[in-house]
């Protein structure tokens, strides 16, 4: 009797099994994979080239000719801020229309919230319907709608302004009044910030306004000593965000004059503006890479400031920042 | 290699990066078209793309085709009446070159349209530019157009040379202003030349006699005088024809202009080289090609047009130009205005943007004269082959054969540089605006097409697009100051002359 072993069977280790908890993170990272190679394709490469253009005088007309220059682009940048030139005056423009823009639109929305906010106030979600719905608008055509609307000639505003006999700016056609129409311009909008602090003021336990009322505290200091500080946390993330989104700001000074000169008088000629300018009109590709890093530059910076403050005027009730 | 591929990987990127930090959303209309099937018969089976001497090759129900790209969007041709035509063009194209195969490697020509809004038309083409991606034909565009892509263009010369394609027919002078330092980079497709149109029915409301369609006649002023034509002249009536809302005009005492309901006159879509050409021939560049100048004809046109609007309150300023009274940027088109320069293109949108089809009747009038010549600035489009087109000669079949469909120029609103331009207007031009303006054809009328014709001859030697130093910068900013002219009241126009000359001498002695 010939006893043939089965070497195969008895010595071949077990088939590997992959753990539960690899299978299940190589299963997300197969479900996140879209959006990861979208996010290194479409953001993170895109970074890195704008970084490594920022040193070239890449023109797209004649992308082979390229060379590198060193720090080229951001000396030309560093002495236009510093005279004057376009990168300084677009700046300027910029931060003008911040310091009228943030304050304004958070203001307004956090008033909106809180009058939507009302117990006494009727048909509550039709008034947060309405204050929502421009933001679904595009900005193009809520751009050109408010052109209209603000006309000097023919301009609903004007008319009204004038029945009552008050005199009426010649909003984008002044350069003096063609910001303060962009800041009213940017009002329209506000209906998605109106939600957040709406949210934020849903969250304020209402045992701390009975307290107050208890200590004899009024509608203001209602607000002041518990409203503010409850939802300091959604303020301060609608403060950041509002500043993102003026960094990011072009569409509508973009309708209002295609030409891209930030008519009337340079007044409208935002940072991105003179970017895109830069890059697209006069093909200096380098030059506006290098200045969108500074202006990503001014953002994080601008972030650092806010975070850093934050200690001081931010509440946060479980402690955790 | 390293340098090409990185090339690539920049222009994509970059584009990506900078578009996304600047938030333009730069969406593109495309219309791609093979335009080789019909309705009723079954889709063509189209494999993908090989490339074969760098070109690009499909095959279509099996039979392998060069693909040649027409890219439309930088000037006309991106209205969907305009997009019909094109499309059956292509079509056409297609179908004959099914059957008569001319393309350079033996097989058929496959003509594809890429039809993108012109607001986002520059970009996209640099994009495309950049990322080696371009198209073979871009067109139609005018001078302007063309300028922001110097360098980009082939000479057309050899090719048309290879076709057998003869210039001779041409007017010299205009195949000279198509040319950038002496090379045709462009095929000479059509003129659109400067006239006056003027609102009929304004005219007879006023009981003044129409303007003259006639190089000297003269015009006979409401007290029997008869006057030449001149920019003097237009001032005058132009003044007659505004009106307040209270029914004065603005010469009379008493008008009020912040209460206008009607203009004498409108320079649409206003810009300072144009302006400046209406009055007589020039440039701001002097001879030696470097130095800025602003020639006197020029100052005085812009001191008229500046004085039309603050002063003789016959041009609308920007804002009331902008108003819903004058159809929201679209001024002879509202029905409120009597007359309006404008190129021989602007007959299309006489009435196509004003719902209420305000515009019943209307003609066209010879440009005035200043110090007795008349100088009338004329659009020139032309189609161009790019220099980075793989396929160049084979694009040149294509594109003869597009400059050669009149039902395409007349939809364009173009005249042929070539050929009995007359029987043209009659045949293209008035068939299409028949049906939009019945009151005008009604009883055997018709548009005296003859004053475009004649107003060719008075075209300016010097192009009111032409060539400058800096070309793209240099215009922004000479249209900085042009546009305060529009909004702001109470300007030293010799201080804007200056302003003009230094900052057009400081981009000049930029220029790389």
């Amino acid at each position: 009797m010939v006893i043939v072993e089965d070497n195969e069977s008895v010595h071949a280790p077990p088939p590997r099994r992959m753990s539960l908890a690899r299978r299940e993170t190589l299963m997300g990272l197969a479900f996140l994979s879209p959006w990861l190679i979208g996010l290194v394709v479409f953001t993170a490469l895109p970074i890195v080239a704008s970084l490594v253009l920022s040193f070239t005088d890449f023109n797209l007309l004649h992308p082979a000719d390229f060379r590198f220059i060193g720090l080229d682009n951001y000396t030309r940048m560093w002495n236009e801020l510093m005279n004057d030139g376009a990168a300084g005056k677009s700046l300027g423009v910029t931060a003008r229309f911040a310091l009228m823009s943030v304050p304004v639109t958070i203001v307004l929305a956090l008033g909106v919230a809180l009058l939507v906010n009302r117990k006494l106030l009727a048909g509550k979600p039709v008034f947060r319907t309405l204050f929502f719905m421009p933001v679904l608008i595009p900005l193009v055509a809520s751009t050109i709608v408010w052109q209209g609307f603000l006309n000097g000639s023919t301009g609903w505003l004007g008319q009204i302004l004038r029945s009552f006999g008050l005199p009426s700016p010649d909003w984008f056609n002044d350069p003096s009044w063609a910001l303060p129409g962009l800041v009213l311009l940017g009002t329209w909008g506000i209906g998605n910030m109106t939600l957040i602090f709406l949210a934020g003021l849903q969250g304020v336990p209402t045992e701390l306004y009975e307290a107050v009322k208890i200590d004899g505290g009024g509608p203001w200091a209602r607000f002041r000593h518990v409203t503010l500080p409850m939802i300091s946390p959604v303020l301060f993330y609608n403060i950041l965000i509002s500043i993102i989104g003026v960094s990011q700001y072009f569409t509508q000074a973009y309708v209002l004059d295609p030409g891209s000169n930030g008519n009337p008088g340079g007044s409208t000629y935002f940072y991105n503006l003179n970017l895109y300018k830069e890059g697209w009109s006069y093909n200096q590709m380098g030059f506006a890479s290098a200045l969108a890093w500074l202006m990503m530059l001014i953002v994080v910076v601008a972030a650092l400031v806010l975070f850093r403050t934050s200690a001081r005027w931010v509440f946060y009730a479980g402690g955790d920042r | 290699m390293v340098r090409r591929g990185f090339t690539r990987f920049a222009a994509l990127a970059s584009v990506a990066a900078l578009a996304a930090s600047a938030c333009t959303g730069a969406a593109a209309t495309t219309a791609p078209s093979t335009g080789a099937a019909t309705p009723s018969a079954p889709p063509p089976q189209v494999t993908p793309a090989t490339t074969a001497g760098g070109g690009q090759i499909v095959s279509v129900n099996g039979v392998n085709h060069v693909v040649v790209q027409w890219y439309v969007g930088l000037g006309s041709g991106t209205n969907p009446s305009q997009i019909t035509v094109e499309q059956k063009v292509v079509s056409d194209f297609n179908a004959l070159q099914d059957k008569t195969p001319t393309g350079t490697k033996g097989m058929p020509i496959l003509l594809s349209l890429n039809i993108v809004q012109n607001t986002t038309a520059t970009d996209i083409l640099k994009t495309q530019l950049a990322a080696n991606n371009a198209p073979d034909i871009v067109g139609p565009v005018g001078v302007k157009g063309r300028a922001a892509f110097q360098g980009v263009w082939a000479d057309i010369t050899p090719l048309a040379k290879t076709a057998g394609f003869d210039f001779s027919a041409y007017d010299p002078n205009l195949l000279k202003q198509l040319s950038t330092n002496g090379v045709l980079d462009g095929f000479p497709y059509a003129v659109y030349p400067s006239m006056i149109f003027f609102n009929k029915d304004l005219f007879d409301e006023a009981k003044l006699p129409y303007p003259p369609q006639k190089v000297g006649d003269k015009y006979t002023m409401p007290d029997g005088t008869k006057v030449d034509w001149t920019w003097d002249t237009v001032r005058k009536l132009a003044m007659l024809l505004s009106v307040d809302n209270k029914g004065k005009d603005a010469t009379q005492a008493g008008f009020d202009p912040t209460n206008q309901v009607q203009f004498g006159f409108d320079f649409m879509w206003s810009e300072g080289r144009r302006m400046g050409s209406d009055f007589g021939n020039g440039g701001f560049v002097a001879a030696d090609g470097k130095t800025a100048q602003f020639p006197d004809a020029w100052k005085a046109a812009w001191t008229w047009y500046y004085n039309g609007i603050w002063t003789d309150h016959f041009i609308a300023n920007t804002t009331q130009e902008n108003s819903t009274l004058l159809a929201t940027g679209n001024p002879p088109s509202s029905g409120h205005v009597a007359m309006a320069q404008m190129f021989q293109w602007y007959d299309c949108c006489m009435a196509a943007t004003s719902p209420s089809k305000t515009i019943k009747k209307w003609d066209v009038a010879i440009q005035p004269s200043y110090n007795g010549t008349i100088s009338a600035p004329m659009d020139l489009d032309v189609f161009s082959i790019t220099k980075a087109s793989k396929d160049a000669q084979d694009a040149f079949t294509a594109l003869a054969y597009i400059a050669g469909r009149g039902d395409l120029s007349a939809t364009y609103g173009g005249i042929p540089l070539v050929g009995d331009q007359l029987t043209y207007y009659h045949k293209y031009i008035d068939a299409m605006l028949k049906p939009e303006f019945p009151e005008i054809y009604a009883n055997g009328g018709l548009i005296n097409w003859q004053v475009p014709i004649d107003m060719e001859k008075y075209a300016p030697a010097i192009h009111h697009e032409a060539a400058m130093p800096n070309y793209v910068k240099s215009m922004d900013d000479y249209s900085k100051i042009w546009t305060t002219l529009g909004t702001t009241k109470g300007l030293d126009m010799n201080k804007v002359f200056t302003d003009v000359t230094t900052a057009l001498q400081t981009d000049f002695s930029a220029a790389p």
